[in-house]
């Protein structure tokens, strides 16, 4: 039909993305450039904003000054610490074991990822309460062992670790499925030739399968360290950033700031500020990959 | 309060979870489980759940009294083309005997009325049997000082907070924490 054809292709995408560009515009574009300029201002999301004052670079003059900037980056390294490397060696384990030939494989894969599609403040909400220190159940497990648990987050050091503990327990599933895709991919020939060479266990991990795998460990090291940056849900809900800032994290510094104490201006800078170590950091990680990723297959 | 809790332990660990849920103490003096606490008026109601009998008195006071004290105070926009409506609505809401008796059937707060005729059924409502104190605490009320920096209370609270909260943990003596507390508001007055 004559009518069909006019409605070319190219119509037919912009009409069907228009919706979703709105919304990236007004949603996403739009707020970001806005912070831009909010971050050279004194705006209190009071005054009207056609009131707000320019002030230059002191407010990213300020997140430099201030001490809280340096215990959120350094509660999010002591984060990552904890993390990352358990991350990546957990998931791949869980991603090994998950690949193997055992009965009902898909239930476990699919158990594995529950909790990556669970909301991160329910989450939250109901690892608050197993934690607690006095009528916890983590605790009364702990007990029947013999161990008396800690406060857990109610203490300077142990919030952390639980910190680190529920976002490994959350992210786990997504990073074992991502790095399964991965195994999956590898091709079954490597392991056949090895075998009749008599390569050992050992020298088939390190020689085939952690090499085959280095671009999938490499995304997967990336997304983590993008996402640990931005540790903040399960602080606000778990925490509130305490027990005396402890785990005070950049994005729980970036709510306060503009939510609480209504300098939008100073949190705007600080998000800006958070932009840049994450891509200065991604972009070492990009520079160092060229050692240790391989590409051929 | 730090000595009560770690020292002579007569008061919950300071770090016990159970005491920073809300309303824990509320359900803790309702349990009979504490045996004095401060609380507003507004919670007569749980209270009367108790299975012991319960009253209330003045806080003693060190060599004066003084009382926390809030009210609900109702406003009309300054510039409201309906002044004198809104008006009347303000003074039915807060005296008008019918707004009256149902603010004191529902116990949650005073009437702002003087006359003892109708205030009377407030303090005939009991328990707790010394209805009286309540307002005769506003003898000795206190009201907190707005500023010099208001917009910046979030701030203020938050420091005091951070640093009463190391000592709770033992990282700090008392002194140290309010030591540091006040440098830090000092900080935020500049």
């Amino acid at each position: 039909m004559v009518g069909q054809r006019k409605w070319s292709r190219r119509t037919a995408a912009i009409v069907f993305l228009t919706p979703a560009l709105l919304c990236l515009l007004a949603f996403q574009l739009l707020p970001m450039a806005s912070s831009i300029i909010i971050s050279f201002t004194d705006w209190d999301l009071l005054t009207h904003w056609t009131k707000m004052n320019f002030i230059g670079w002191d407010n990213y003059a300020q997140v430099f000054r201030e001490e809280k900037s340096y215990t959120a980056i350094r509660n999010v390294f002591v984060f990552l610490l904890g993390y990352l490397p358990s991350i990546v060696v957990l998931g791949t384990l869980l991603a090994v074991l998950l690949n193997r030939p055992i009965r009902g494989v898909k239930l476990y894969r699919a158990a594995v990822f529950v909790p990556v599609i669970t909301s991160w403040v329910a989450v939250s909400i109901v690892w608050r309460w197993l934690l607690n220190g006095q009528s916890g159940l983590i605790n009364y497990l702990l007990a029947q062992v013999g161990i008396q648990g800690p406060i857990w987050l109610q203490d300077d050091f142990w919030a952390m670790v639980a910190i680190i503990l529920v976002t490994l327990w959350k992210d786990i599933g997504f990073v074992s499925i991502i790095l399964l895709a991965g195994l999956q991919d590898i091709s079954v020939d490597y392991y056949e030739a090895a075998e009749l060479d008599g390569a050992s266990p050992w020298s088939k991990l390190w020689r085939i399968t952690v090499p085959m795998l280095s671009p999938t460990l490499y995304f997967v090291v990336t997304i983590s360290l993008i996402n640990s940056f931005q540790l903040f849900v399960q602080v606000l809900i778990m925490t509130n950033g305490g027990p005396a800032g402890a785990t005070s994290t950049i994005v729980e510094q970036v709510y306060r700031n503009a939510f609480q104490f209504n300098k939008m201006g100073f949190a705007s800078a600080q998000s800006w500020v958070l932009l840049l170590i994450i891509l200065v950091t991604t972009l070492a990680l990009q520079q160092l990959q060229r050692r240790w990723v391989v590409y051929d297959r | 309060m730090l000595d009560k809790a770690s020292k002579y332990k007569v008061s919950p660990p300071l770090n016990d979870d159970t005491f920073n849920q809300p309303d824990a103490d509320l359900n803790a003096f309702v349990n009979g489980k504490l045996a004095m606490a401060r609380f507003g008026i507004w919670n007569f109601a749980k209270f009367s759940e108790a299975k012991f009998n319960w009253d209330i008195a003045l806080e003693p006071g060190n060599t004066q009294k003084a009382h926390h004290f809030f009210a609900d105070g109702l406003v009309a926009a300054k510039t409201t083309k309906n002044a004198d409506a809104a008006w009347r609505f303000l003074k039915f809401f807060t005296s008008a005997p019918e707004a009256v008796s149902k603010r004191i059937e529902a116990g949650w707060s005073i009437p702002a009325v003087t006359d003892p005729a109708v205030l009377d059924a407030y303090y005939k409502q009991k328990p707790p049997e010394s209805k009286q104190v309540v307002t005769d605490a506003l003898d000795s009320l206190v009201l907190p000082p707005v500023g010099p920096k208001p917009e910046k209370w979030g701030e203020f609270t938050a420091a005091v907070g951070e640093e009463l909260d190391k000592a709770k943990l033992g990282r700090s003596s008392a002194q140290e924490a309010l030591d540091a507390a006040q440098k830090r508001v000092e900080a935020l007055m500049k």
